[in-house]
Protein backbone atom coordinates (compact mmCIF):
# COMPACT_ATOMS: atom_id res chain seq x y z
CA UNK A 1 0.00 0.00 0.00
CA UNK A 2 1.27 3.44 -0.91
CA UNK A 3 0.39 4.83 2.49
CA UNK A 4 2.67 2.31 4.23
CA UNK A 5 5.58 3.40 2.07
CA UNK A 6 4.79 7.05 2.67
CA UNK A 7 4.58 6.62 6.44
CA UNK A 8 8.00 4.98 6.42
CA UNK A 9 9.55 7.62 4.16
CA UNK A 10 8.04 10.46 6.19
CA UNK A 11 9.68 9.10 9.32
CA UNK A 12 12.94 8.52 7.46
CA UNK A 13 12.98 12.15 6.33
CA UNK A 14 12.75 13.28 9.95
CA UNK A 15 15.48 11.02 11.29
CA UNK A 16 13.39 8.14 12.66
CA UNK A 17 15.78 5.17 12.38
CA UNK A 18 13.04 2.56 12.59
CA UNK A 19 11.00 4.26 9.86
CA UNK A 20 14.15 4.54 7.75
CA UNK A 21 14.69 0.77 8.09
CA UNK A 22 11.02 0.14 7.28
CA UNK A 23 11.34 2.13 4.06
CA UNK A 24 14.30 0.18 2.68
CA UNK A 25 12.38 -2.99 1.63
CA UNK A 26 10.22 -0.82 -0.64
CA UNK A 27 13.28 0.22 -2.64
CA UNK A 28 14.78 -1.56 -5.63
CA UNK A 29 18.53 -2.19 -5.43
CA UNK A 30 20.57 -0.07 -7.84
CA UNK A 31 24.15 1.05 -8.41
CA UNK A 32 23.84 3.49 -5.52
CA UNK A 33 22.99 1.56 -2.33
CA UNK A 34 19.34 2.12 -1.43
CA UNK A 35 20.08 3.38 2.08
CA UNK A 36 22.35 6.07 0.67
CA UNK A 37 19.87 7.02 -2.02
CA UNK A 38 17.11 7.30 0.60
CA UNK A 39 19.38 9.36 2.83
CA UNK A 40 19.51 11.99 0.08
CA UNK A 41 15.95 12.86 1.06
CA UNK A 42 16.72 12.91 4.79
CA UNK A 43 19.63 15.25 4.11
CA UNK A 44 17.56 17.46 1.80
CA UNK A 45 14.82 17.89 4.39
CA UNK A 46 17.35 18.65 7.13
CA UNK A 47 19.16 21.19 4.95
CA UNK A 48 15.96 22.83 3.76
CA UNK A 49 14.50 23.33 7.24
CA UNK A 50 17.84 24.35 8.72
CA UNK A 51 17.95 27.03 6.03
CA UNK A 52 14.42 28.13 6.88
CA UNK A 53 15.36 28.47 10.55
CA UNK A 54 18.62 30.25 9.75
CA UNK A 55 16.72 32.77 7.65
CA UNK A 56 14.30 33.42 10.52
CA UNK A 57 16.95 33.45 13.27
CA UNK A 58 20.08 35.17 11.89
CA UNK A 59 21.14 36.68 15.23
CA UNK A 60 20.80 33.33 16.98
CA UNK A 61 22.86 31.62 14.29
CA UNK A 62 25.57 34.26 14.55
CA UNK A 63 25.65 33.97 18.34
CA UNK A 64 25.76 30.16 18.35
CA UNK A 65 27.99 29.63 15.33
CA UNK A 66 26.91 27.76 12.23
CA UNK A 67 27.69 24.24 13.49
CA UNK A 68 25.96 24.57 16.86
CA UNK A 69 23.02 26.25 15.18
CA UNK A 70 22.74 23.40 12.67
CA UNK A 71 22.68 20.87 15.52
CA UNK A 72 19.99 22.83 17.35
CA UNK A 73 18.01 23.16 14.14
CA UNK A 74 18.24 19.42 13.50
CA UNK A 75 16.94 18.66 16.99
CA UNK A 76 14.10 21.12 16.53
CA UNK A 77 12.99 20.00 13.08
CA UNK A 78 12.98 16.36 14.12
CA UNK A 79 10.96 17.10 17.26
CA UNK A 80 8.72 19.66 15.58
CA UNK A 81 8.37 19.02 11.84
CA UNK A 82 6.29 21.57 9.97
CA UNK A 83 2.54 21.10 9.74
CA UNK A 84 1.28 23.45 7.05
CA UNK A 85 3.32 23.94 3.90
CA UNK A 86 3.89 27.61 4.75
CA UNK A 87 7.53 27.65 5.69
CA UNK A 88 7.50 31.39 6.39
CA UNK A 89 5.47 30.45 9.47
CA UNK A 90 7.75 27.58 10.53
CA UNK A 91 9.99 27.79 13.56
CA UNK A 92 7.93 29.75 16.09
CA UNK A 93 9.08 27.64 19.03
CA UNK A 94 12.73 27.33 18.10
CA UNK A 95 13.89 29.61 20.91
CA UNK A 96 12.18 27.59 23.63
CA UNK A 97 14.95 25.02 23.91
CA UNK A 98 17.82 27.53 23.85
CA UNK A 99 19.60 28.77 26.96
CA UNK A 100 21.26 31.91 28.32
CA UNK A 101 20.51 35.06 26.33
CA UNK A 102 19.72 33.08 23.19
CA UNK A 103 15.94 32.94 23.87
CA UNK A 104 15.89 36.75 23.96
CA UNK A 105 17.74 36.93 20.64
CA UNK A 106 15.39 34.30 19.24
CA UNK A 107 12.32 36.23 20.35
CA UNK A 108 13.62 39.39 18.69
CA UNK A 109 14.56 37.52 15.50
CA UNK A 110 11.13 35.91 15.34
CA UNK A 111 9.37 39.25 15.93
CA UNK A 112 11.35 40.75 13.04
CA UNK A 113 10.52 37.73 10.88
CA UNK A 114 6.81 38.08 11.60
CA UNK A 115 6.95 41.83 11.02
CA UNK A 116 8.36 41.25 7.53
CA UNK A 117 5.44 39.00 6.56
CA UNK A 118 2.68 40.65 8.61
CA UNK A 119 -0.58 41.73 7.08
CA UNK A 120 -0.55 45.12 5.40
CA UNK A 121 -2.36 47.82 7.35
CA UNK A 122 -3.21 51.48 7.20
CA UNK A 123 -1.55 53.76 9.71
CA UNK A 124 -2.16 57.27 10.99
CA UNK A 125 0.32 60.08 11.58
CA UNK A 126 0.83 62.81 14.12
CA UNK A 127 -2.02 64.83 12.67
CA UNK A 128 -4.50 62.16 13.76
CA UNK A 129 -4.50 63.60 17.28
CA UNK A 130 -5.43 67.06 16.04
CA UNK A 131 -9.04 66.02 15.50
CA UNK A 132 -9.56 65.55 19.23
CA UNK A 133 -10.03 68.14 21.97
CA UNK A 134 -7.26 68.16 24.60
CA UNK A 135 -9.66 66.92 27.29
CA UNK A 136 -10.46 63.88 25.14
CA UNK A 137 -6.86 62.68 24.82
CA UNK A 138 -6.89 60.64 28.01
CA UNK A 139 -9.60 58.32 26.72
CA UNK A 140 -8.15 57.81 23.25
CA UNK A 141 -7.10 54.37 22.12
CA UNK A 142 -4.22 53.90 19.70
CA UNK A 143 -4.12 50.32 18.43
CA UNK A 144 -0.80 49.25 16.94
CA UNK A 145 -0.31 48.00 13.38
CA UNK A 146 -0.26 44.17 13.13
CA UNK A 147 3.45 44.01 12.34
CA UNK A 148 4.46 45.47 15.70
CA UNK A 149 5.84 43.45 18.60
CA UNK A 150 7.75 44.05 21.81
CA UNK A 151 10.50 41.86 23.19
CA UNK A 152 11.72 42.44 26.74
CA UNK A 153 15.11 41.37 28.02
CA UNK A 154 18.51 42.49 29.27
CA UNK A 155 19.55 45.80 27.71
CA UNK A 156 22.94 44.40 26.72
CA UNK A 157 21.44 41.48 24.83
CA UNK A 158 18.87 43.63 23.05
CA UNK A 159 21.43 46.29 22.15
CA UNK A 160 23.68 43.57 20.78
CA UNK A 161 20.80 42.20 18.74
CA UNK A 162 20.18 45.66 17.29
CA UNK A 163 23.84 46.08 16.34
CA UNK A 164 23.94 42.67 14.67
CA UNK A 165 20.88 43.00 12.47
CA UNK A 166 22.21 45.10 9.60
CA UNK A 167 19.10 44.25 7.58
CA UNK A 168 16.87 46.18 9.98
CA UNK A 169 16.37 49.93 10.01
CA UNK A 170 17.13 51.22 13.50
CA UNK A 171 15.44 54.28 14.97
CA UNK A 172 17.29 56.10 17.75
CA UNK A 173 15.94 55.33 21.20
CA UNK A 174 13.43 58.08 22.09
CA UNK A 175 14.25 57.94 25.81
CA UNK A 176 17.35 57.35 27.94
CA UNK A 177 18.17 53.68 28.44
CA UNK A 178 19.25 53.01 31.99
CA UNK A 179 19.08 49.21 32.13
CA UNK A 180 19.57 46.59 33.27
CA UNK A 181 16.40 45.61 31.40
CA UNK A 182 14.79 47.13 28.34
CA UNK A 183 12.47 46.29 25.47
CA UNK A 184 12.94 46.35 21.74
CA UNK A 185 10.00 47.51 19.68
CA UNK A 186 9.91 45.95 16.21
CA UNK A 187 7.58 46.81 13.34
CA UNK A 188 7.37 47.14 9.58
CA UNK A 189 7.24 50.72 8.46
CA UNK A 190 5.27 52.34 5.64
CA UNK A 191 8.33 51.85 3.41
CA UNK A 192 7.88 48.06 3.96
CA UNK A 193 11.22 47.85 5.77
CA UNK A 194 11.42 46.21 9.19
CA UNK A 195 12.42 48.74 11.83
CA UNK A 196 13.26 48.61 15.52
CA UNK A 197 14.05 50.82 18.46
CA UNK A 198 15.07 50.30 22.08
CA UNK A 199 12.85 51.45 24.91
CA UNK A 200 13.19 51.56 28.69
CA UNK A 201 11.15 48.85 30.36
CA UNK A 202 8.43 51.21 31.55
CA UNK A 203 8.00 52.62 28.05
CA UNK A 204 7.72 49.04 26.83
CA UNK A 205 4.88 48.58 29.30
CA UNK A 206 3.18 51.67 27.89
CA UNK A 207 3.39 50.39 24.32
CA UNK A 208 2.29 46.93 25.39
CA UNK A 209 -0.79 48.38 27.07
CA UNK A 210 -1.71 50.40 23.97
CA UNK A 211 -1.38 47.30 21.89
CA UNK A 212 -3.71 45.47 24.23
CA UNK A 213 -6.39 48.13 23.82
CA UNK A 214 -5.87 50.30 26.90
CA UNK A 215 -6.78 53.96 26.67
CA UNK A 216 -4.00 56.52 26.72
CA UNK A 217 -4.43 57.42 30.40
CA UNK A 218 -4.29 53.79 31.50
CA UNK A 219 -1.32 53.03 29.28
CA UNK A 220 0.51 56.11 30.53
CA UNK A 221 0.17 54.71 34.03
CA UNK A 222 3.05 52.37 33.16
CA UNK A 223 5.42 55.31 32.70
CA UNK A 224 7.60 56.33 35.61
CA UNK A 225 8.00 59.81 34.10
CA UNK A 226 5.03 61.57 32.50
CA UNK A 227 7.49 63.50 30.36
CA UNK A 228 8.12 60.30 28.39
CA UNK A 229 4.63 60.39 26.89
CA UNK A 230 5.33 63.04 24.29
CA UNK A 231 8.46 61.45 22.73
CA UNK A 232 6.75 58.06 22.75
CA UNK A 233 3.72 59.35 20.89
CA UNK A 234 6.04 61.10 18.44
CA UNK A 235 7.79 57.80 17.85
CA UNK A 236 4.63 55.74 17.43
CA UNK A 237 2.74 58.23 15.27
CA UNK A 238 5.78 59.37 13.34
CA UNK A 239 6.92 55.94 12.25
CA UNK A 240 3.67 54.31 11.16
CA UNK A 241 3.09 52.22 14.29
CA UNK A 242 -0.46 53.35 15.06
CA UNK A 243 -3.27 51.84 13.01
CA UNK A 244 -5.96 54.30 14.13
CA UNK A 245 -6.89 56.81 16.81
CA UNK A 246 -10.30 56.22 18.31
CA UNK A 247 -12.18 57.59 21.26
CA UNK A 248 -14.34 54.56 21.94
CA UNK A 249 -13.95 51.33 23.82
CA UNK A 250 -12.66 48.74 21.30
CA UNK A 251 -15.09 46.18 22.72
CA UNK B 1 -14.28 19.50 -13.92
CA UNK B 2 -12.54 17.99 -16.90
CA UNK B 3 -10.51 20.61 -18.80
CA UNK B 4 -10.25 20.48 -22.60
CA UNK B 5 -8.02 17.79 -24.03
CA UNK B 6 -5.29 20.12 -25.15
CA UNK B 7 -3.57 22.64 -22.93
CA UNK B 8 -4.34 26.27 -23.52
CA UNK B 9 -1.72 27.98 -25.60
CA UNK B 10 0.08 31.12 -24.52
CA UNK B 11 1.69 32.35 -27.74
CA UNK B 12 3.44 35.21 -26.03
CA UNK B 13 4.96 32.87 -23.47
CA UNK B 14 6.22 30.50 -26.13
CA UNK B 15 7.93 33.30 -28.05
CA UNK B 16 10.55 34.14 -25.43
CA UNK B 17 11.90 32.09 -22.54
CA UNK B 18 11.15 33.05 -18.98
CA UNK B 19 13.19 32.74 -15.82
CA UNK B 20 12.41 31.65 -12.31
CA UNK B 21 12.21 34.78 -10.16
CA UNK B 22 14.35 34.56 -7.04
CA UNK B 23 14.48 37.16 -4.27
CA UNK B 24 18.08 38.14 -5.00
CA UNK B 25 17.11 39.25 -8.51
CA UNK B 26 13.93 41.11 -7.62
CA UNK B 27 15.67 44.53 -7.38
CA UNK B 28 17.04 44.06 -10.92
CA UNK B 29 13.52 43.53 -12.21
CA UNK B 30 12.06 46.41 -10.23
CA UNK B 31 14.62 48.94 -11.43
CA UNK B 32 14.69 48.08 -15.15
CA UNK B 33 12.73 46.08 -17.69
CA UNK B 34 14.64 42.88 -18.30
CA UNK B 35 14.73 40.97 -21.59
CA UNK B 36 12.70 37.92 -20.59
CA UNK B 37 9.35 36.74 -21.82
CA UNK B 38 7.84 35.94 -18.45
CA UNK B 39 8.51 35.11 -14.83
CA UNK B 40 7.72 32.09 -12.72
CA UNK B 41 7.54 32.17 -8.93
CA UNK B 42 7.25 29.49 -6.30
CA UNK B 43 3.70 29.91 -5.07
CA UNK B 44 4.49 28.96 -1.47
CA UNK B 45 6.91 31.90 -1.18
CA UNK B 46 3.92 34.20 -1.60
CA UNK B 47 1.57 32.51 0.86
CA UNK B 48 2.19 35.26 3.40
CA UNK B 49 -0.23 37.71 5.04
CA UNK B 50 1.41 40.81 3.53
CA UNK B 51 4.64 42.72 3.15
CA UNK B 52 7.26 43.40 0.50
CA UNK B 53 7.06 40.14 -1.44
CA UNK B 54 3.42 40.56 -2.38
CA UNK B 55 3.90 44.25 -3.09
CA UNK B 56 6.86 43.53 -5.37
CA UNK B 57 4.95 40.86 -7.25
CA UNK B 58 2.03 43.23 -7.74
CA UNK B 59 4.44 45.61 -9.47
CA UNK B 60 6.16 42.94 -11.54
CA UNK B 61 2.93 41.50 -12.88
CA UNK B 62 2.31 44.84 -14.58
CA UNK B 63 5.35 44.20 -16.79
CA UNK B 64 5.63 40.42 -17.11
CA UNK B 65 3.26 37.47 -17.45
CA UNK B 66 3.51 35.48 -14.23
CA UNK B 67 3.35 31.72 -13.77
CA UNK B 68 2.91 30.10 -10.38
CA UNK B 69 4.81 26.91 -9.66
CA UNK B 70 3.81 25.29 -6.38
CA UNK B 71 5.86 22.68 -4.58
CA UNK B 72 3.53 21.48 -1.85
CA UNK B 73 0.21 20.33 -3.25
CA UNK B 74 1.43 16.80 -2.52
CA UNK B 75 -0.34 15.35 -5.54
CA UNK B 76 0.90 11.86 -4.67
CA UNK B 77 -0.16 11.83 -1.02
CA UNK B 78 -2.14 8.70 -0.22
CA UNK B 79 -4.33 10.66 2.22
CA UNK B 80 -5.23 13.36 -0.30
CA UNK B 81 -4.22 16.93 -0.94
CA UNK B 82 -4.05 19.44 1.89
CA UNK B 83 -7.39 21.24 1.55
CA UNK B 84 -6.26 24.25 3.57
CA UNK B 85 -3.21 24.64 1.36
CA UNK B 86 -5.43 24.37 -1.68
CA UNK B 87 -7.71 27.15 -0.40
CA UNK B 88 -4.69 29.38 0.19
CA UNK B 89 -3.36 28.74 -3.31
CA UNK B 90 -6.75 29.43 -4.82
CA UNK B 91 -6.87 32.82 -3.12
CA UNK B 92 -3.34 33.61 -4.27
CA UNK B 93 -4.15 32.67 -7.86
CA UNK B 94 -7.36 34.72 -7.77
CA UNK B 95 -5.30 37.74 -6.75
CA UNK B 96 -2.47 37.39 -9.28
CA UNK B 97 -4.26 35.67 -12.19
CA UNK B 98 -1.22 33.63 -13.31
CA UNK B 99 -0.89 32.51 -16.91
CA UNK B 100 -0.10 28.96 -15.79
CA UNK B 101 -0.14 26.97 -12.57
CA UNK B 102 1.84 23.82 -11.94
CA UNK B 103 3.07 21.34 -9.35
CA UNK B 104 4.91 18.02 -9.28
CA UNK B 105 4.36 14.30 -9.65
CA UNK B 106 5.53 13.82 -6.08
CA UNK B 107 4.34 13.90 -2.51
CA UNK B 108 5.37 16.45 0.10
CA UNK B 109 3.42 15.55 3.19
CA UNK B 110 1.20 13.09 4.97
CA UNK B 111 -1.17 13.20 7.92
CA UNK B 112 -0.70 16.90 8.47
CA UNK B 113 3.10 16.86 8.39
CA UNK B 114 4.83 18.74 5.59
CA UNK B 115 8.09 17.58 4.02
CA UNK B 116 10.09 20.25 2.17
CA UNK B 117 11.27 17.85 -0.52
CA UNK B 118 9.70 16.36 -3.63
CA UNK B 119 9.45 12.74 -2.58
CA UNK B 120 9.21 10.05 -5.26
CA UNK B 121 6.31 7.74 -5.98
CA UNK B 122 6.19 4.11 -7.08
CA UNK B 123 4.62 4.08 -10.54
CA UNK B 124 1.75 1.65 -10.01
CA UNK B 125 -1.98 1.51 -10.78
CA UNK B 126 -2.68 2.33 -7.11
CA UNK B 127 -0.50 5.44 -7.32
CA UNK B 128 -2.17 6.44 -10.57
CA UNK B 129 -5.59 6.22 -8.89
CA UNK B 130 -4.38 8.39 -6.01
CA UNK B 131 -2.62 11.00 -8.14
CA UNK B 132 -5.51 11.18 -10.61
CA UNK B 133 -7.94 11.74 -7.74
CA UNK B 134 -5.77 14.44 -6.24
CA UNK B 135 -5.17 16.21 -9.57
CA UNK B 136 -8.91 16.16 -10.28
CA UNK B 137 -9.58 17.62 -6.83
CA UNK B 138 -7.06 20.41 -7.40
CA UNK B 139 -8.43 21.25 -10.85
CA UNK B 140 -11.97 21.26 -9.49
CA UNK B 141 -10.99 23.61 -6.68
CA UNK B 142 -8.93 25.94 -8.84
CA UNK B 143 -11.31 25.81 -11.78
CA UNK B 144 -8.44 25.50 -14.20
CA UNK B 145 -5.95 23.11 -15.72
CA UNK B 146 -2.93 22.13 -13.66
CA UNK B 147 0.41 21.32 -15.27
CA UNK B 148 2.06 18.33 -13.58
CA UNK B 149 5.87 18.19 -13.66
CA UNK B 150 7.94 15.04 -14.08
CA UNK B 151 10.27 14.85 -11.04
CA UNK B 152 13.95 14.10 -10.57
CA UNK B 153 14.24 10.73 -8.85
CA UNK B 154 17.15 9.21 -6.96
CA UNK B 155 15.70 5.78 -6.27
CA UNK B 156 13.33 3.19 -7.71
CA UNK B 157 10.73 1.07 -6.00
CA UNK B 158 10.20 -2.67 -5.93
CA UNK B 159 6.58 -2.04 -6.90
CA UNK B 160 7.32 0.04 -10.03
CA UNK B 161 5.16 -1.29 -12.86
CA UNK B 162 5.02 1.58 -15.33
CA UNK B 163 7.42 3.89 -17.07
CA UNK B 164 7.03 7.57 -16.34
CA UNK B 165 5.76 8.45 -19.83
CA UNK B 166 3.14 5.71 -19.63
CA UNK B 167 2.09 6.89 -16.18
CA UNK B 168 1.80 10.52 -17.25
CA UNK B 169 -0.12 9.62 -20.40
CA UNK B 170 -2.66 7.76 -18.29
CA UNK B 171 -2.84 10.69 -15.85
CA UNK B 172 -3.54 13.13 -18.69
CA UNK B 173 -6.18 10.82 -20.13
CA UNK B 174 -7.95 10.48 -16.80
CA UNK B 175 -7.81 14.07 -15.58
CA UNK B 176 -7.26 16.30 -18.59
CA UNK B 177 -4.32 17.87 -16.81
CA UNK B 178 -1.40 19.33 -18.72
CA UNK B 179 2.24 18.47 -18.21
CA UNK B 180 5.30 20.46 -17.35
CA UNK B 181 8.22 18.73 -19.01
CA UNK B 182 11.32 19.37 -16.94
CA UNK B 183 14.06 18.34 -19.33
CA UNK B 184 16.70 18.40 -16.63
CA UNK B 185 14.57 16.16 -14.40
CA UNK B 186 14.04 13.77 -17.26
CA UNK B 187 17.80 13.59 -17.84
CA UNK B 188 18.64 13.25 -14.14
CA UNK B 189 16.08 10.51 -13.59
CA UNK B 190 17.13 8.63 -16.71
CA UNK B 191 20.78 8.66 -15.67
CA UNK B 192 19.98 7.66 -12.10
CA UNK B 193 17.80 4.78 -13.32
CA UNK B 194 20.30 3.67 -15.97
CA UNK B 195 17.88 4.56 -18.76
CA UNK B 196 18.27 6.35 -22.08
CA UNK B 197 16.93 9.90 -21.77
CA UNK B 198 16.23 10.36 -25.49
CA UNK B 199 14.15 7.18 -25.51
CA UNK B 200 12.18 8.36 -22.48
CA UNK B 201 11.61 11.72 -24.14
CA UNK B 202 10.27 10.02 -27.27
CA UNK B 203 7.66 8.32 -25.06
CA UNK B 204 6.71 11.48 -23.20
CA UNK B 205 3.11 12.55 -23.95
CA UNK B 206 4.15 15.69 -25.80
CA UNK B 207 0.66 16.84 -26.81
CA UNK B 208 -0.06 17.62 -23.17
CA UNK B 209 3.12 19.60 -22.56
CA UNK B 210 2.18 23.16 -21.64
CA UNK B 211 5.55 24.26 -20.29
CA UNK B 212 9.20 23.20 -20.32
CA UNK B 213 11.75 23.68 -17.55
CA UNK B 214 15.51 23.81 -18.00
CA UNK B 215 18.08 23.79 -15.19
CA UNK B 216 21.44 22.49 -14.12
CA UNK B 217 22.28 19.59 -11.83
CA UNK B 218 25.12 18.33 -9.67
CA UNK B 219 26.93 15.02 -9.71
CA UNK B 220 27.57 13.04 -6.53
CA UNK B 221 29.92 10.09 -6.22
CA UNK B 222 28.53 7.46 -3.84
CA UNK B 223 30.55 4.28 -3.35
CA UNK B 224 31.93 4.60 -6.87
CA UNK B 225 28.51 5.11 -8.44
CA UNK B 226 27.32 8.46 -9.76
CA UNK B 227 24.06 10.00 -8.62
CA UNK B 228 22.85 13.15 -10.33
CA UNK B 229 21.20 15.66 -8.01
CA UNK B 230 18.67 18.19 -9.26
CA UNK B 231 20.15 21.16 -7.39
CA UNK B 232 19.42 23.97 -9.88
CA UNK B 233 22.82 25.34 -8.97
CA UNK B 234 24.61 25.71 -12.30
CA UNK B 235 24.15 26.48 -15.96
CA UNK B 236 22.09 24.14 -18.11
CA UNK B 237 24.53 21.43 -19.22
CA UNK B 238 25.03 20.34 -22.82
CA UNK B 239 23.12 17.02 -22.58
CA UNK B 240 20.07 18.92 -21.31
CA UNK B 241 20.34 21.46 -24.12
CA UNK B 242 20.48 18.57 -26.57
CA UNK B 243 17.33 17.06 -25.07
CA UNK B 244 15.61 20.46 -25.21
CA UNK B 245 16.47 20.70 -28.89
CA UNK B 246 14.97 17.25 -29.36
CA UNK B 247 11.87 18.09 -27.34
CA UNK B 248 11.27 21.20 -29.45
CA UNK B 249 11.59 19.15 -32.62
CA UNK B 250 9.19 16.51 -31.25
CA UNK B 251 6.59 18.73 -29.63
CA UNK B 252 6.95 22.18 -31.19
CA UNK B 253 7.56 25.44 -29.33
CA UNK B 254 6.33 25.52 -25.74
CA UNK B 255 6.70 28.14 -23.01
CA UNK B 256 10.19 27.53 -21.67
CA UNK B 257 11.66 28.52 -18.34
CA UNK B 258 15.21 28.51 -17.00
CA UNK B 259 15.47 27.77 -13.27
CA UNK B 260 18.44 28.56 -11.06
CA UNK B 261 17.85 28.24 -7.31
CA UNK B 262 21.15 27.65 -5.50
CA UNK B 263 24.50 29.41 -5.90
CA UNK B 264 22.56 32.12 -7.72
CA UNK B 265 24.57 33.98 -10.34
CA UNK B 266 24.14 37.66 -11.24
CA UNK B 267 20.99 38.16 -13.29
CA UNK B 268 22.82 38.64 -16.64
CA UNK B 269 24.10 35.06 -16.39
CA UNK B 270 20.56 33.76 -15.97
CA UNK B 271 19.29 36.00 -18.77
CA UNK B 272 21.98 34.60 -21.05
CA UNK B 273 20.64 31.11 -20.36
CA UNK B 274 17.14 32.26 -21.31
CA UNK B 275 18.52 33.78 -24.51
CA UNK B 276 20.26 30.52 -25.28
CA UNK B 277 16.95 28.68 -24.83
CA UNK B 278 15.43 31.03 -27.39
CA UNK B 279 18.30 30.34 -29.78
CA UNK B 280 18.09 26.57 -29.37
CA UNK B 281 14.33 26.63 -29.88
CA UNK B 282 14.66 28.90 -32.90
CA UNK B 283 17.28 26.68 -34.52
CA UNK B 284 15.22 23.55 -33.89
CA UNK B 285 12.21 25.06 -35.62
CA UNK B 286 14.06 26.19 -38.74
Amino acid sequence: MLIDLQRAMLGACYGDARAFANALPFLRPAAVPVDKALFIHTATVTAALTGVLAQAYPAVERAMGADAFAEAAKRHLRAHPPGPAMLSAYGAGFGADLTGELPVLAAADWAAHLAYFAADAEHVGLDALAAFAPEALASLRLPLVPSSALVAGPLGALAGWCEGRADISFVAAPLPLLGPDAAVLIWRGPDLLVAATLLPSDAGGFVQALGEGADLLTAAGHLSDAGALSPLLALLLGHGLIAAVTDGDPS
Amino acid sequence: MRPPAHPPTFPSLADAAGVGLRHLHVPDFLTAKQPVGWLEVHAENYLVPGGPRLAQLEKLRQDYPISFHSVALSLGAADGVDEIHLVRLKALYARFEPAMVSDHLAWTGLSGTHVPDLLPLPLTPETLDIVAGNVARVQDALGRRLLVENPSVYLRFQEDQMEEGEFLSALVARTGCGLLLDVNNLYVSARNRGQDAARLLSRFPGDAVGEIHLAGHASLDIDGATLLIDDHGSAVPDPVWALYDLATRYFGPRPTLVEWDTALPPLPVLLAQAAKADAVRGAALC
